[in-house]
């Protein structure tokens, strides 16, 4: 069965053909959706369970080098079935007209965008992940400006034009180390790279900084992350859901497979991305405390969540062989774990604004009166986010502050305990504003339907059962390295 | 010769980018696009009367990056038409800049 793990990119390419032939039929076009994205993850997870990994698929019978090769190692497996919990919850959570952009293309575009990220996991080649990161890109890019709002355009626009340029940062990257190298495929490039980095040093970390920075800018770095808050607050719930849990997740994940293990490690370039990571977590979380919208106090946490991944990022290319393994692993828990619980913040969010109709932190109150349900699911996500311990994002900080007490890189912990200090911070705010106090206006809330709770739940029931076994996840996720 | 062209249109691009009007990142896009292509493109070692396939009547260059070139060519024209086409609903809802 293992050997058929390219039918997970024909599932989302199916279902995105039959919602464009089914659309404007909203029953059939829900359960195509469902269906799909169920099956996807049933596929996922019995790969991954089975351990059928490490299958390899050429395309065309070209000799391995020369065709495009497709390979589902264990990273890939594991991002692949997080990604598909998030596709049925993301699906699920859509199923009420209130909670997405009520557009005939809206599902032909969501299975799009999973058809582009699934191939980005999967593909074991720079070019093509490149032309896959352009698929997710160009369904987000689409997503994100179905509107008619001013406000949302001039986000898409700055979104787009600024996605745009690091897919030509990308692409002239990709051109320099092929003149280099003469080869894409991850494994020999691997072994060309690492002899060229013995002759000229400088070339190689030259190639890895002007790749870098187009990773930068898709994963929202420390200069370059302006678009994010611009754009996400302003999507319909669902959808800003699923794009901020995924799409800066996508850069990190590349980052972690091509520095991690295609380049040769070099110190100066691990020093520059922990710098420039721990910047970003911390200036991050700033923008978080200043914010008195939901769904920005939340945009700008992934800023900051993103500077926590960079500095597991980055020490998964610190030169020593055992810290960086130990560091991919912890990566990769990471990212794991915050793709869960950003969507299912986004999501609660979500319906705290259909419900009350606005998000502005100084028009709710008292939520906890009249909601007691949802505000024990919104503490869930949000005590993982700052790390509370019985938490997954306890267990997730908790091996990157060993790794950095274990190389000596202390000023990296007092960023991190800083980092999430403000996160907790930021968090209270929402939880006091609009959760406690009085009730103060007695209007009926709009109701929602059931389909969105379910998501929220599920997610939930995810989180918590990574908290209460992170050892298993733990264990998975550091075999990556080997 | 090819390089020096790309770098141009790069340089052009990046001009059009940082003028804050809506029509000029369309140039900007149009020119950072092409000066990539070019660049790319003289990567793989251009020769008269040399095919990029191997044959028996002359010697052959790298089909690699020519292929590039075309995949690249059409992602950046598709995100063109794109912005071309948020930024005409943009104007028709009626907007300075």
């Amino acid at each position: 069965m293992g050997e058929y793990f390219f039918l997970l990119i024909f599932i989302p390419l199916f279902a995105s053909a039959l919602s464009l032939y089914f659309r404007g039929n909203k029953a059939v076009e829900n359960g195509i959706t469902l269906i799909f994205s169920f099956s996807y993850i049933l596929f996922a997870g019995y790969l991954l369970l089975t351990s059928q990994y490490n299958h390899e698929l050429v395309a065309g019978d070209w000799p391995s080098g020369i065709g495009i090769k497709l390979k589902s190692d264990l990273m890939a497996l594991l991002m692949i079935t997080v990604v598909g919990f998030m596709y049925f919850a993301g699906a699920l959570y859509g199923l009420s007209k209130k909670t997405i952009e009520n557009h005939r293309n809206y599902l032909f575009l969501y299975h799009s965008l999973f058809l582009g990220l699934t191939g980005a996991f999967l593909t074991n080649d720079l070019f093509n992940l490149f032309v896959w990161f352009e698929i997710t890109l160009m369904s987000s890019y689409v997503l994100v400006v179905l509107g008619e709002e001013k406000e949302r355009l001039i986000g898409g626009l700055k979104y787009i034009i600024l996605n745009f340029c690091s897919g030509l940062i990308f692409l002239l990257s990709i051109g320099l180390i092929y003149q280099a190298t003469k080869t894409l495929d991850f494994s020999t490039l691997s072994e060309r790279l690492n002899y060229l980095y013995q002759e000229n040093p400088a070339y190689v970390r030259a190639l890895a900084f002007s790749l870098f920075s187009a990773f930068a800018i898709k994963s929202a770095f420390f200069p370059l992350f302006f678009w994010l808050p611009e754009s996400y607050p302003r999507l319909s719930p669902g959808l800003s859901g699923v794009l901020a849990g995924l799409l800066t997740k996508l850069g990190l994940y590349a980052m972690l497979r091509v520095f991690g293990q295609v380049f040769p490690h070099d110190m100066t370039f691990f020093t520059v991305v922990l710098i420039l990571s721990a910047l970003t977590l911390l200036i991050g979380v700033w923008g978080a405390v200043i914010q008195g919208h939901i769904r920005k106090i939340l945009s700008y946490h992934i800023i900051s969540q993103v500077g926590f991944i960079g500095v597991a990022v980055s020490f998964s290319f610190y030169p020593d062989k055992k810290i960086s393994m130990l560091a991919q692993g912890a990566a990769l828990f990471y990212i794991i774990h915050h793709i869960i619980v950003k969507t299912n913040l986004f999501f609660i969010s979500g319906l705290i604004q259909i419900k009350k109709g606005s998000e502005e932190l100084k028009d709710l109150s008292g939520l906890f009166r009249r909601y007691p349900f949802l505000a024990l699911l919104f503490l869930i996500p949000a005590g993982s986010l700052i790390g509370i311990p019985p938490l997954s994002g306890f267990w997730a900080k908790l091996s990157l502050f060993k790794i950095s007490i274990e190389t000596r890189y202390l000023w990296v912990c007092l960023f991190m305990i800083l980092g999430s200090f403000f996160t907790l911070f930021s968090m209270v705010k929402i939880w006091s504003n609009s959760f406690w106090g009085e009730v103060e206006d007695h209007s009926p809330l709009e109701s929602v339907h059931i389909s969105s709770y379910l998501a929220i739940i599920l997610l939930c029931l995810l989180t918590i059962c990574i908290s209460l076994n992170p050892n298993w996840l733990y264990i998975l996720s550091n075999k990556v390295g080997l | 010769m090819t390089y020096v062209l790309g770098c141009l249109f790069l340089i052009v691009g990046i001009y059009f980018l940082l003028r804050d009007t809506w029509p000029s990142y369309v140039y900007g896009m149009i020119a950072l696009g092409n000066g990539v292509n070019l660049i790319i493109f003289s990567i793989g070692v251009v020769k008269e009367d040399a095919f990029p396939f191997i044959n028996k009547f002359s010697e052959f260059v790298d089909p690699l990056t020519q292929a590039l070139v075309l995949t690249a060519i059409v992602i950046s024209f598709a995100t063109l038409c794109f912005v071309v086409a948020v930024i005409k609903k943009l104007n028709q809802l009626g907007g300075d800049t």
